[in-house]
């Protein structure tokens, strides 16, 4: 059924909020605000009664698949299970209702729950310092190439401008736009047929112009790159950095240190490695760790501890701030919450599920489904919808289909290196029973895509509406109710 | 604490059907000298005492309700009405991942959608994107977006632009390296309309103007909106509110001849949490849609004719785009979006301006009596809409300092921004202040300047 907008269930004179009375003298906006600047009349918004309101976003809330209601194998994005407990800590009253401009010794605990939790950052990437400033992971990026580009130009290597930045085909497209965005030149790398940086194509690259190589670890194929020691070696000694998008963080936590991997720089995604959830597109936290030489130019300001006093901390060579205030706060309660709860063998074993979880699955699908990169995944892994192709049937299609049976879908058509691509993340919190059911039904939808293709490629059904014309939507954009 | 369902069996058996000796033999593809043992971190601990611990450090914090208080600054605390925090604890809507699967996303979609209308509204604007971190990124934002849409390399930026968003302005553009950030001059603290005029030039892409201003003070919006049609300049027209409530009163940025409307939209049913998670909303005139960052939800139809919604224009996007997106944004502040979407429906049209109301008499009462009593006054004789910057005899820090020992929450001492300021505070009062906490602050105030001032 459709649920209509909350503007057509707004009647004049139907909302039910009471503004509090008043207790000050009335005033006239004419007397003390410049005329032409007093609107005629306030905003249209609607006017809606509690009850209908509740119902209106309550059934808007059923026409949507969250971790709490169905599987959520979508890869690179950590759809693990959202502890409720986090939700509880994160409002309490001494989180929610304290001002960023208070004064210091009034929120002396929520400082010392930022340094906390940097110092958990430190433990588990092996980086030396962390910020905790940037709001989601594409802005981590941003914040790391900033930092990247005052650190060079603070290097002042004579003559030299490390202007470009090396990053792999199989990167997240945020990669590439961060880097534009920061005022640098991009270069793809290849990727071998084994799935790693194709150690030809990098040589070439790695020139004095190079600042930096990206690579998300493992990467988005849910590989280890296996000339790990070898990549790390050849850069360095170009005076390139290397970056870690830790989208992918998931896999290694207490396994192995970025760090100790020879990475210099990363971000976390808080919303995907520590569970604080996803929220239907943010709010999201994308802290980001460095190396001790690049500790300066963090953004400021910075939590500290000193002589049994918390406070904020700044740096001359700071890149600035990159957003208000000092971050997603709350966010960085429930990670903070989610990671003491978890603890250092919690945390390790999280890593070790995930990874065991996705290489059952891949292991039991690799037989119906191509899979390009046969090989030991980590905590996700790519598949080919290819041979489905046969009958016409494409990713897409496999993807709707298991909405129907009551699965949200693998990410589609990435990584770009992998035609049909669907990128499967399983996450450790699901159960081997859940994962059987998935097998089953990725089974059951092959057969279908040769016995019924119409069916695939119409799919899917049961959902609260079917395929969505996403064609038109672009073609002639409506943006709002009019 | 642990959130997995594995029985030792079922590890067991998992392993023989991959084939697997044991779960190290997984991740045999990292370097052997690179594979740690052990974390060095507390171990787990049970739901009890996570909770135990987590109290504790949130009562370590002076939760502001319980004290009167009247910091604004950017920060604006507001009654949040209980059916916001029912949405929001809905778990079909806040473990969601981005709606990229249209068809199991409709709820997430159909609300960014009545988001996007009600920013609409809210600023008089033709189309709303899903929105941004938080007032100072969309501020940036639309920085670099009128320097895209005009291939001009200069901002100017009112001298009241609040401090953070030009400090984030900064650091997006490199501190000037590439586009020239030029400040306007104020006059009688707000923005200098004659400087503004001079500055204007043949490189300007971008004029950026906070209005209510930073120092609480309203802006000749209009006025400057004529000036920039005037000057027959390419430059965008951007205003920046940090203070959504204003809008229940002042006219929209679109009624002043905005061309992109920005600013913080936390006031709209989030607590001050410390800075955040807040509300980024960006909003423009249709000519410069296609250039706007950030993801747009559009009207469509299903298969079966049926209305239905979906992600839109993504080739504007970094996972289409890449290098040549028009902004890296990807995640952003989809729930608190709902949350405004929720608080702007309860309150309505009527309760809205109500709001606003409140906050102009609650003010306007506060820097009346404040004014009145001897050694203070406004820093600058202009209107304000719910905080204002007051001269305060002794200097702000001093009477921070006194207002706390009373156990009041004072304003904010603007010489943390500027040092020009240092004698100013910025007394700010919203619709959750009572008479009864400014009168007696007022008279702290009063015994303040007889004990610590009066006599020279």
């Amino acid at each position: 059924m459709n649920e209509g907008l909350i503007f057509e269930i707004s009647k004049p004179g139907g909302g039910g909020f009471v503004a509090p009375h008043r207790d000050t003298p009335s005033v006239n906006p004419k007397d003390v605000i410049q005329r032409d600047i007093i609107a005629d009349e306030p905003p249209d918004l609607p006017e809606v009664g509690e009850i209908d309101l509740m119902r209106h976003f309550t059934r808007l809330s059923h026409k949507n698949y969250g971790v709490d209601t169905h599987f959520y194998p979508l890869g690179s994005c950590t759809m693990k299970y959202n502890p409720k407990v986090n939700e509880k800590t994160s409002r309490l009253p001494g989180f929610t209702d304290i001002h960023p401009y208070a004064n210091i010794n009034d929120v002396q605990g929520a400082i010392e729950l930022m340094v906390d939790l940097e110092n958990i950052l430190c433990e588990i990437t092996g980086m030396d310092a962390f910020t905790l400033q940037p709001a989601a992971g594409a802005h981590g990026e941003l914040t790391a190439i900033l930092m990247l580009r005052s650190y060079f130009d603070a290097q002042g290597e004579k003559g030299q401008k490390r202007d470009t930045i090396l990053i792999p085909d199989s990167a997240h497209g945020t990669n590439p736009a961060s880097a534009a965005l920061a005022g640098f030149k991009t270069v793809e790398i290849k990727s071998d047929e084994r799935g790693n940086v194709d150690l030809s194509s990098l040589k070439e690259h790695l020139d004095e112009r190079a600042a930096c190589l990206m690579l998300t670890m493992p990467n988005t194929l849910g590989l280890f790159d296996e000339n790990m020691d070898e990549i790390t070696r050849i850069t360095h000694e170009n005076g390139t950095l290397i970056y870690m998008d830790g989208a992918n963080m998931n896999a290694l936590m207490g396994v192995s240190k970025p760090a100790d991997l020879g990475f210099d720089i990363m971000h976390l995604n808080l919303h995907k490695t520590f569970s604080t959830p996803h929220g239907g597109g943010g709010p999201g936290s994308g802290p980001v760790g460095v190396v001790k030489k690049l500790e300066p130019y963090l953004p400021d300001p910075r939590p500290a501890f000193e002589n049994g006093r918390y406070f904020f901390k700044t740096s001359p060579q700071s890149i600035g701030k990159v957003c208000s205030f000092y971050g997603n706060f709350l966010v960085l309660v429930k990670a903070y919450t989610y990671l003491i709860s978890l603890g250092g063998d919690g945390i390790r074993e999280a890593a070790r599920m995930a990874v065991l979880n996705a290489n059952y699955l891949k292991e039991n699908i690799k037989d119906t489904y191509l899979l390009k990169y046969d090989r030991k995944c980590l905590h996700e892994f790519v598949i080919s919808a290819i041979w489905q192709t046969k009958t016409g049937v494409h990713a897409k299609d496999i993807a709707k289909r298991l909405l129907d049976y009551g699965y949200y879908a693998p990410t589609v058509y990435f990584p770009l290196i992998v035609e049909e691509a669907l990128m499967i993340e399983p996450t450790e919190t699901e159960s081997k029973d859940t994962l059987d059911g998935f097998i089953e039904t990725l089974k059951k939808i092959d057969e279908e895509s040769r016995t019924d293709p119409d069916k695939v490629k119409n799919a899917p059904f049961t959902t609260p509406v079917k395929r969505v014309d996403e064609v038109t939507a672009a073609r002639k954009p409506v943006l709002k109710h009019t | 604490m642990k959130y997995i369902p594995h029985t030792g069996e079922e590890i067991e058996e998992m392993l023989k059907s991959i084939g697997a000796e044991s779960v190290d033999s997984l991740f045999s593809d990292i370097p052997r000298d690179k594979i740690i043992s052990s974390l060095n971190l507390p171990p787990g601990i049970s739901e009890q005492e996570v909770i135990r611990k987590l109290t504790s450090l949130a009562e370590k914090n002076k939760v502001s309700h319980e004290t009167p208080g009247f910091l604004g600054a950017g920060a604006y605390r507001h009654f949040v009405p209980s059916v916001v925090d029912a949405v929001l604890s809905r778990s079909e809507f806040y473990s969601a991942y981005t709606p990229y699967q249209a068809e199991a996303s409709q709820g997430i979609l159909q609300s960014i959608f009545e988001y996007q209308t009600l920013i609409c509204k809210l600023t008089g604007m033709d189309a709303s994107n899903a929105s941004h971190y938080d007032g100072a990124t969309a501020c940036a934002e639309a920085g670099i977006m009128a320097v895209n849409a005009t291939r001009k390399k200069e901002i100017l930026y009112s001298g009241a632009l609040h401090p953070e968003y030009v400090r984030v302005l900064k650091t997006y553009f490199r501190d000037g390296k590439e586009v020239k950030l030029r400040e306007i001059p104020l006059k009688d603290g707000i923005t200098s309309v004659f400087d503004l005029e001079k500055m204007i030039g043949k490189d300007t892409a971008g004029i950026i103007i906070q209005n209510p201003n930073c120092l609480g003070f309203i802006e000749q919006a209009v006025k400057i909106g004529g000036i920039i049609k005037k000057a027959k300049t390419k430059a965008l027209y951007i205003i920046a509110v940090t203070e959504p409530h204003s809008l229940g009163l002042l006219k929209t940025p679109g009624d002043c001849g905005a061309d992109i409307a920005v600013g913080e939209g936390a006031s709209l049913g989030m607590p001050v949490s410390f800075g955040g998670p807040y509300l980024g909303f960006m909003a423009v005139k249709n000519k410069y849609l296609r250039k706007m960052p950030g993801r747009l939800v559009g009207q469509t139809i299903d298969a079966d004719g049926k209305t239905a919604y979906c992600l839109t224009l993504q080739t504007r996007e970094q996972h289409i785009r890449r290098e040549k997106a028009v902004s890296n944004i990807c995640t952003n502040q989809a729930l608190c979006a709902l949350a405004a979407t929720v608080y702007l429906s309860y309150v309505g049209k009527e309760g809205f301006k109500e709001i606003a109301m409140r906050n102009l008499e609650k003010s306007h009462y506060l820097i009346h009596r404040i004014v009145e009593l001897p050694g203070f006054e406004m820093y600058q004789e202009s209107p304000f809409f719910n905080e204002c910057a007051i001269k305060c005899p002794g200097g702000a820090e001093k009477v921070e300092r006194y207002l706390r020992k009373k156990g009041i929450t004072p304003g904010f001492c603007a010489g943390r921004w500027k040092e020009e300021w240092k004698d100013v505070m910025i007394f700010c009062a919203t619709e959750v202040n009572t008479k009864k906490e400014i009168d007696d602050m007022i008279g702290c105030l009063e015994v303040y300047y007889r004990e610590e001032v009066g006599v020279v």
